[in-house]
């Protein structure tokens, strides 16, 4: 079941195509797997947050429990984690204020529920991802 | 870049190349910040939309989160099929394009080790599920009495706990011999079956910094360790080429902007 993707480009053979040559690339590259990458701490499902400012104390209990967000978005049938080519979706951006604003409140005590459930799940066994979190690189 | 935008960093290359025409995050296109030995990839983009209360308000919006994460992958994942790249984590927003050339100075040895360490390289990943194994299954005796029930739940429960670390060894043998072939090579926590989106049990969430001229003979490995990982329920799934994200960051960890 190994998937051998992008094979073709890892020679680097240059594309400047701005969509359609991502996907071959993207295929296999699931949602978690990139986040888990671009975010600077990963996806913190287990792990020690060593909290060193308190901006990124912040950022970091957020992203957990956006994690757990993300099981919770499976249990109802959103699988938005499993890849389709990149920007297939490109112009999800305009919504982005809304969001936050709807959702809020309530749904904060449900996320750190499940965030405990996923603790739990999986223990302790990964604590050795020495992922420590940066400083903000953050200037304003 | 004025005060309306804030600066958006991807990631550092070596100096003296162009770079592709690429369009990023929020349409932006990409540019070249020259420093002396390296350049870094930035582009310009809305304050309001991605600026630091932006990444604030929508830290737990997996939505917003997916989206900038994917466009920012996606402008590495372009870059990397033309140049080495080292990719920066999110979030990597700048205030100016001198706080940004400042703070990339103040820590250029390191930029340049990570540079040196991704040179012709690119990440690939592996990762392990336990699924059964082809032969485990055999007819079990009915038990005779409560004795020799008892006495086959006992062996079956050892059984598997000698099965279990039979398995944890060859994934282990698995990720060194992928090891071998590769510049370098880190283990990831594994992923919880919420993520993998798999039923099976992950066992390594494996990333190997692959040379790019010797892709082939990695994937001929990958396919080998699959193989004869077969009888013992050993599944891979591999991905790649992905920006060296899992060795850059190792170069240049934490510090960064720290006063």
């Amino acid at each position: 079941m190994t998937q051998q993707l992008g094979e073709s480009t890892a020679t680097g053979v240059p594309t400047t195509r701005s969509t359609g040559g991502l996907a071959t690339h993207s295929q296999g590259q699931s949602l978690a797997d990139v986040l888990e990458r671009v975010l600077d701490k990963g996806i913190v499902i287990v792990g020690d947050i060593q909290v060193r400012l308190l901006d990124i104390e912040l950022l970091t209990i957020k992203i957990r429990l956006m994690v757990a967000s993300v099981d919770k978005a499976r249990e109802m049938g959103i699988d938005w984690w499993e890849v389709d080519p990149f920007f297939s979706s490109g112009g999800s951006d305009d919504k982005d204020d809304k969001d936050g604003d709807e959702k809020g409140g309530g749904r904060l005590g449900e996320l750190a529920q499940r965030v405990r459930e996923l603790e739990q799940r999986v223990g302790d066994e990964t604590s050795s991802a020495s992922k420590r979190p940066s400083a903000s690189r953050r200037r304003s | 870049m004025s005060d309306d935008t804030v600066v958006h960093a991807y990631g550092v290359v070596a100096d003296g190349e162009a770079i592709p025409e690429i369009v990023g995050i929020a349409g932006a296109p990409i540019e070249l910040v020259e420093l002396p030995d390296l350049a870094i990839v930035a582009a310009s983009l809305p304050f309001d939309r991605y600026g630091p209360a932006s990444w604030v308000e929508h830290a737990e919006d997996l939505q917003w989160l997916a989206s900038v994460g994917r466009e920012h992958h996606g402008v590495l994942q372009q870059l990397i099929a033309v140049r080495d790249v080292v990719p920066f984590r999110l979030p990597s927003i700048y205030a100016t394009l001198d706080g940004l050339r400042t703070l990339v100075s103040d820590e250029r040895d390191r930029h340049l080790a990570a540079l040196a360490a991704v040179a012709g390289r690119v990440e690939w990943v592996v990762k392990a599920y336990r699924g059964p194994r082809p032969t485990a299954s055999r007819p079990e005796d009915a038990a005779a009495s409560g004795a020799a029930y008892l006495q086959s739940q006992s062996r079956r429960l050892r059984e598997e706990e000698e099965a279990g670390a039979h398995f944890q060894e060859v994934v282990r043998h698995a990720h060194d011999r992928l090891t071998a072939v590769v510049a370098d090579a880190v283990r990831n926590p594994v992923q919880d079956k919420a993520l993998s989106g798999r039923d099976l049990p992950m066992a390594l969430n494996g990333a190997y910094l692959v040379e790019r001229r010797r892709t082939q003979e990695f994937l001929d490995m990958l396919a080998a360790v699959e193989a004869d990982g077969a009888d013992d329920g050993l599944v891979l799934e591999s991905s790649g080429p992905w920006p060296a994200y899992s060795f850059a960051g190792r170069a240049r960890s934490a510090g960064a902007g720290a006063p």
